[in-house]
Protein backbone atom coordinates (compact mmCIF):
# COMPACT_ATOMS: atom_id res chain seq x y z
CA UNK A 1 0.00 0.00 0.00
CA UNK A 2 1.40 3.40 -0.83
CA UNK A 3 0.98 6.74 0.62
CA UNK A 4 -1.78 7.60 -1.64
CA UNK A 5 -4.07 4.30 -0.98
CA UNK A 6 -3.24 4.89 2.72
CA UNK A 7 -4.06 8.75 3.16
CA UNK A 8 -7.48 7.84 1.95
CA UNK A 9 -7.83 5.41 5.16
CA UNK A 10 -9.28 7.05 8.22
CA UNK A 11 -7.57 4.66 10.76
CA UNK A 12 -4.25 6.03 9.20
CA UNK A 13 -5.29 9.57 10.51
CA UNK A 14 -6.27 8.08 13.22
CA UNK A 15 -3.71 6.62 14.59
CA UNK A 16 -1.44 9.23 13.44
CA UNK A 17 -3.68 12.01 15.32
CA UNK A 18 -3.18 9.22 18.59
CA UNK A 19 0.43 9.40 18.32
CA UNK A 20 0.49 13.01 18.03
CA UNK A 21 -1.69 13.74 21.01
CA UNK A 22 1.02 11.18 23.30
CA UNK A 23 3.83 12.92 21.86
CA UNK A 24 3.10 16.20 22.31
CA UNK A 25 2.38 15.18 25.86
CA UNK A 26 6.07 13.88 25.94
CA UNK A 27 7.11 16.90 24.83
CA UNK A 28 5.09 19.86 26.47
CA UNK A 29 2.95 18.40 29.01
CA UNK A 30 0.05 19.13 27.23
CA UNK A 31 -2.66 16.71 25.22
CA UNK A 32 -4.86 17.85 22.98
CA UNK A 33 -8.18 19.94 24.32
CA UNK A 34 -11.15 21.60 22.80
CA UNK A 35 -13.66 24.66 23.94
CA UNK A 36 -11.68 25.64 26.96
CA UNK A 37 -8.97 26.31 25.09
CA UNK A 38 -10.48 29.67 24.14
CA UNK A 39 -11.37 31.07 27.79
CA UNK A 40 -8.49 33.51 27.89
CA UNK A 41 -10.62 35.45 24.59
CA UNK A 42 -13.12 35.84 27.54
CA UNK A 43 -10.55 36.70 29.82
CA UNK A 44 -11.03 33.34 31.90
CA UNK A 45 -7.42 31.59 33.63
CA UNK A 46 -5.45 33.36 30.48
CA UNK A 47 -1.75 31.39 31.58
CA UNK A 48 -3.45 28.07 32.48
CA UNK A 49 -4.99 27.92 28.62
CA UNK A 50 -2.77 29.83 26.96
CA UNK A 51 -0.36 26.65 25.26
CA UNK A 52 -4.11 24.89 24.73
CA UNK A 53 -4.89 27.47 22.48
CA UNK A 54 -1.69 27.84 20.82
CA UNK A 55 -1.90 24.72 19.56
CA UNK A 56 -5.21 25.32 18.39
CA UNK A 57 -4.40 28.32 16.32
CA UNK A 58 -1.99 26.22 15.24
CA UNK A 59 -4.58 23.86 14.07
CA UNK A 60 -6.26 26.16 12.21
CA UNK A 61 -3.24 27.17 10.37
CA UNK A 62 -2.41 23.97 9.74
CA UNK A 63 -5.52 23.12 8.18
CA UNK A 64 -5.53 25.88 6.03
CA UNK A 65 -2.26 25.39 4.57
CA UNK A 66 -3.14 21.63 4.11
CA UNK A 67 -6.58 22.74 2.21
CA UNK A 68 -4.36 25.14 0.04
CA UNK A 69 -2.03 22.65 -0.82
CA UNK A 70 -4.80 20.26 -1.75
CA UNK A 71 -6.53 22.95 -3.45
CA UNK A 72 -9.72 22.40 -1.05
CA UNK A 73 -9.66 25.85 0.10
CA UNK A 74 -12.36 27.92 -0.93
CA UNK A 75 -14.47 31.01 0.54
CA UNK A 76 -17.65 29.29 1.72
CA UNK A 77 -20.78 31.82 1.93
CA UNK A 78 -23.12 31.37 4.12
CA UNK A 79 -26.78 31.70 4.18
CA UNK A 80 -29.53 33.66 6.58
CA UNK A 81 -30.67 29.98 7.54
CA UNK A 82 -26.96 28.23 8.07
CA UNK A 83 -25.92 31.74 9.99
CA UNK A 84 -29.19 31.40 12.33
CA UNK A 85 -28.18 27.26 13.14
CA UNK A 86 -24.32 28.27 13.75
CA UNK A 87 -25.50 31.17 16.41
CA UNK A 88 -27.33 28.86 18.08
CA UNK A 89 -25.89 26.10 17.76
CA UNK A 90 -22.42 27.96 18.63
CA UNK A 91 -23.96 29.66 21.32
CA UNK A 92 -25.14 26.12 22.75
CA UNK A 93 -21.80 24.46 22.39
CA UNK A 94 -19.44 27.55 24.55
CA UNK A 95 -22.04 26.65 27.41
CA UNK A 96 -21.34 22.90 27.16
CA UNK A 97 -17.61 23.12 26.72
CA UNK A 98 -17.81 25.07 29.62
CA UNK A 99 -19.94 24.15 32.29
CA UNK A 100 -17.75 20.86 32.54
CA UNK A 101 -14.47 20.75 31.95
CA UNK A 102 -13.38 18.18 29.23
CA UNK A 103 -16.71 17.83 27.55
CA UNK A 104 -16.35 18.86 23.99
CA UNK A 105 -14.64 16.61 21.00
CA UNK A 106 -12.08 16.21 23.76
CA UNK A 107 -13.79 12.89 25.82
CA UNK A 108 -13.64 10.98 22.37
CA UNK A 109 -9.81 11.66 21.86
CA UNK A 110 -8.32 12.20 25.02
CA UNK A 111 -10.72 11.67 28.06
CA UNK A 112 -12.47 8.39 27.49
CA UNK A 113 -8.89 6.44 26.57
CA UNK A 114 -7.49 8.04 29.60
CA UNK A 115 -10.28 6.41 31.14
CA UNK A 116 -11.74 9.59 32.77
CA UNK A 117 -15.29 9.14 34.66
CA UNK A 118 -16.44 12.26 34.05
CA UNK A 119 -15.27 12.12 29.86
CA UNK A 120 -17.69 9.01 29.95
CA UNK A 121 -19.77 10.85 31.22
CA UNK A 122 -20.05 13.48 29.20
CA UNK A 123 -19.59 11.19 25.92
CA UNK A 124 -22.77 9.74 27.16
CA UNK A 125 -24.88 13.33 27.02
CA UNK A 126 -22.75 14.48 24.10
CA UNK A 127 -24.52 11.58 22.61
CA UNK A 128 -28.22 11.95 24.09
CA UNK A 129 -27.62 15.91 22.58
CA UNK A 130 -26.24 15.13 19.39
CA UNK A 131 -29.48 12.44 18.44
CA UNK A 132 -32.22 15.48 19.90
CA UNK A 133 -30.28 17.45 17.54
CA UNK A 134 -30.15 15.36 14.58
CA UNK A 135 -33.86 14.54 14.89
CA UNK A 136 -34.61 18.04 14.90
CA UNK A 137 -31.85 18.97 11.91
CA UNK A 138 -33.98 15.85 10.16
CA UNK A 139 -37.56 17.12 11.03
CA UNK A 140 -36.53 20.17 9.64
CA UNK A 141 -35.13 19.15 6.66
CA UNK B 1 9.67 33.12 30.32
CA UNK B 2 12.66 31.55 27.72
CA UNK B 3 10.57 28.17 28.78
CA UNK B 4 6.84 29.46 28.27
CA UNK B 5 8.16 30.69 25.17
CA UNK B 6 9.46 27.67 23.78
CA UNK B 7 6.63 25.81 24.77
CA UNK B 8 4.74 28.48 22.82
CA UNK B 9 6.13 28.08 19.55
CA UNK B 10 6.24 23.63 19.78
CA UNK B 11 2.64 24.29 20.68
CA UNK B 12 1.96 25.73 17.48
CA UNK B 13 4.12 23.92 15.59
CA UNK B 14 2.03 20.50 17.43
CA UNK B 15 -1.14 22.60 16.39
CA UNK B 16 -0.37 22.56 12.46
CA UNK B 17 0.33 18.56 12.20
CA UNK B 18 -3.16 18.45 14.58
CA UNK B 19 -4.60 20.92 11.61
CA UNK B 20 -2.92 18.49 8.66
CA UNK B 21 -4.11 15.70 9.95
CA UNK B 22 -7.83 17.19 10.75
CA UNK B 23 -7.98 18.54 7.46
CA UNK B 24 -6.63 15.24 5.87
CA UNK B 25 -9.15 12.87 7.51
CA UNK B 26 -12.02 15.60 7.27
CA UNK B 27 -12.23 15.09 11.23
CA UNK B 28 -15.66 16.03 12.65
CA UNK B 29 -17.73 14.37 15.40
CA UNK B 30 -20.91 16.07 14.24
CA UNK B 31 -20.58 14.67 10.87
CA UNK B 32 -19.62 10.98 12.17
CA UNK B 33 -22.43 11.48 14.78
CA UNK B 34 -25.28 12.42 12.41
CA UNK B 35 -23.89 9.15 10.06
CA UNK B 36 -24.27 7.09 12.85
CA UNK B 37 -27.60 7.99 13.85
CA UNK B 38 -28.07 6.95 10.20
CA UNK B 39 -26.96 3.71 10.72
CA UNK B 40 -23.28 4.32 9.01
CA UNK B 41 -21.18 3.73 12.12
CA UNK B 42 -17.98 2.30 10.51
CA UNK B 43 -16.42 6.01 10.44
CA UNK B 44 -16.60 6.93 14.30
CA UNK B 45 -16.01 3.45 15.10
CA UNK B 46 -13.02 3.19 13.35
CA UNK B 47 -10.61 5.98 14.25
CA UNK B 48 -12.52 6.00 17.65
CA UNK B 49 -11.11 2.87 18.31
CA UNK B 50 -8.17 3.46 16.89
CA UNK B 51 -7.54 6.73 19.08
CA UNK B 52 -8.63 4.87 21.92
CA UNK B 53 -6.43 2.28 21.47
CA UNK B 54 -3.19 4.10 21.02
CA UNK B 55 -3.85 7.50 23.08
CA UNK B 56 -4.86 4.58 26.56
CA UNK B 57 -1.46 2.74 25.65
CA UNK B 58 0.29 6.59 25.83
CA UNK B 59 -1.78 6.97 29.34
CA UNK B 60 -0.84 4.08 30.63
CA UNK B 61 2.64 4.13 29.99
CA UNK B 62 3.44 7.99 30.30
CA UNK B 63 1.16 8.23 33.12
CA UNK B 64 -0.94 10.99 31.44
CA UNK B 65 -3.55 12.63 34.03
CA UNK B 66 -7.09 12.48 32.88
CA UNK B 67 -8.84 16.13 31.89
CA UNK B 68 -11.53 17.37 33.51
CA UNK B 69 -10.48 16.71 36.23
CA UNK B 70 -11.18 20.06 38.49
CA UNK B 71 -14.78 19.44 39.29
CA UNK B 72 -14.59 15.38 39.45
CA UNK B 73 -17.69 13.87 37.89
CA UNK B 74 -21.34 14.33 38.01
CA UNK B 75 -24.79 14.74 36.49
CA UNK B 76 -23.74 17.93 35.51
CA UNK B 77 -20.90 16.44 32.73
CA UNK B 78 -24.00 14.47 31.56
CA UNK B 79 -25.95 18.05 31.10
CA UNK B 80 -23.12 19.91 29.36
CA UNK B 81 -23.28 17.03 27.07
CA UNK B 82 -26.23 17.26 26.01
CA UNK B 83 -25.75 21.22 25.65
CA UNK B 84 -22.64 20.30 23.25
CA UNK B 85 -24.05 17.51 21.68
CA UNK B 86 -27.28 19.79 20.58
CA UNK B 87 -24.97 22.74 19.67
CA UNK B 88 -22.85 20.55 17.26
CA UNK B 89 -25.80 19.41 15.20
CA UNK B 90 -26.99 22.32 14.78
CA UNK B 91 -24.48 24.31 13.87
CA UNK B 92 -22.96 21.45 11.70
CA UNK B 93 -19.51 21.35 13.62
CA UNK B 94 -17.17 19.98 16.85
CA UNK B 95 -14.78 21.49 18.17
CA UNK B 96 -11.99 20.34 16.18
CA UNK B 97 -14.31 20.18 12.88
CA UNK B 98 -15.20 23.93 13.50
CA UNK B 99 -11.33 24.64 13.83
CA UNK B 100 -10.67 22.92 10.44
CA UNK B 101 -13.46 24.74 8.47
CA UNK B 102 -12.25 27.75 9.04
CA UNK B 103 -8.66 26.81 7.95
CA UNK B 104 -10.79 25.36 5.30
CA UNK B 105 -13.04 28.65 4.22
CA UNK B 106 -16.17 28.56 5.95
CA UNK B 107 -17.41 31.81 6.73
CA UNK B 108 -19.88 29.90 9.05
CA UNK B 109 -17.62 28.03 10.90
CA UNK B 110 -16.05 31.78 12.21
CA UNK B 111 -19.30 32.58 13.21
CA UNK B 112 -19.87 29.32 15.34
CA UNK B 113 -16.51 30.11 16.51
CA UNK B 114 -17.91 33.43 17.92
CA UNK B 115 -20.89 32.50 19.18
CA UNK B 116 -19.20 29.97 21.43
CA UNK B 117 -17.61 32.97 23.47
CA UNK B 118 -20.88 34.60 24.90
CA UNK B 119 -21.86 31.06 25.53
CA UNK B 120 -18.67 30.63 27.16
CA UNK B 121 -18.97 33.85 29.25
CA UNK B 122 -22.46 32.75 30.21
CA UNK B 123 -21.27 29.42 32.18
CA UNK B 124 -18.00 31.01 33.50
CA UNK B 125 -19.47 34.35 34.39
CA UNK B 126 -22.85 33.12 35.71
CA UNK B 127 -24.10 29.82 35.58
CA UNK B 128 -20.77 28.45 37.72
CA UNK B 129 -21.44 30.80 40.14
CA UNK B 130 -25.09 29.13 40.66
CA UNK B 131 -24.04 25.99 40.46
CA UNK B 132 -21.09 25.74 42.39
CA UNK B 133 -22.36 23.96 45.48
CA UNK B 134 -23.16 20.86 43.33
CA UNK B 135 -19.72 20.71 42.07
CA UNK B 136 -18.00 16.90 43.25
CA UNK B 137 -14.31 18.05 43.64
CA UNK B 138 -12.83 14.86 44.45
CA UNK B 139 -9.03 14.30 45.67
CA UNK B 140 -7.76 12.06 43.61
CA UNK B 141 -8.69 11.94 39.42
CA UNK B 142 -11.60 10.13 39.08
CA UNK B 143 -10.61 7.21 36.64
CA UNK B 144 -13.26 4.37 35.87
CA UNK B 145 -11.11 1.59 37.14
CA UNK B 146 -11.07 3.42 40.74
CA UNK B 147 -14.87 3.81 40.92
CA UNK B 148 -14.92 -0.12 39.34
CA UNK B 149 -12.44 -0.93 42.19
CA UNK B 150 -10.80 -2.75 39.24
CA UNK B 151 -6.94 -1.81 38.51
CA UNK B 152 -7.09 0.44 35.46
CA UNK B 153 -4.90 -1.48 33.74
CA UNK B 154 -7.11 -4.46 32.92
CA UNK B 155 -9.94 -1.95 32.54
CA UNK B 156 -8.29 -0.18 29.47
CA UNK B 157 -6.98 -3.71 28.19
CA UNK B 158 -10.69 -4.78 28.70
CA UNK B 159 -12.13 -1.87 26.56
CA UNK B 160 -9.47 -1.85 24.02
CA UNK B 161 -9.99 -5.38 23.51
CA UNK B 162 -13.56 -4.87 23.08
CA UNK B 163 -13.48 -1.84 20.85
CA UNK B 164 -10.76 -4.22 18.60
CA UNK B 165 -13.60 -7.10 18.12
CA UNK B 166 -16.17 -4.97 17.45
CA UNK B 167 -13.99 -3.15 14.81
CA UNK B 168 -12.53 -6.54 13.46
CA UNK B 169 -16.65 -7.66 12.83
CA UNK B 170 -17.47 -4.40 10.91
CA UNK B 171 -14.86 -4.74 9.16
CA UNK B 172 -15.38 -8.69 8.23
CA UNK B 173 -19.58 -7.72 8.26
CA UNK B 174 -18.48 -5.28 5.27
Amino acid sequence: MNFKELSTKVWFWAALFAIWNVFMYYFIGKFWIGGSSFLPLIGFKVEKFLIPLTINLGLITGAFISAVVSKEFFIRKLNKETLIRAVIGGFLMGIGFTLAPGTCTTPFVTGMPMLGVNSFLSALGIIIGAYIGYKIVMRKG
Amino acid sequence: MAVVEANLVLAFVFGIVFGVIAQRMSFCLSTDLAQAFAGNYRRILTWFAIIFIITGLGFQFLGLKAVGQLRGYGVYNILSGIFFGLGIMISGGCVIGTLRRIGEGFLHAIVVFLAWLPGAALTIYFLNEVLKPTYHIPTKTPLLGDLLGVDNMIVYGVLAIILAIVLYWSNKKR
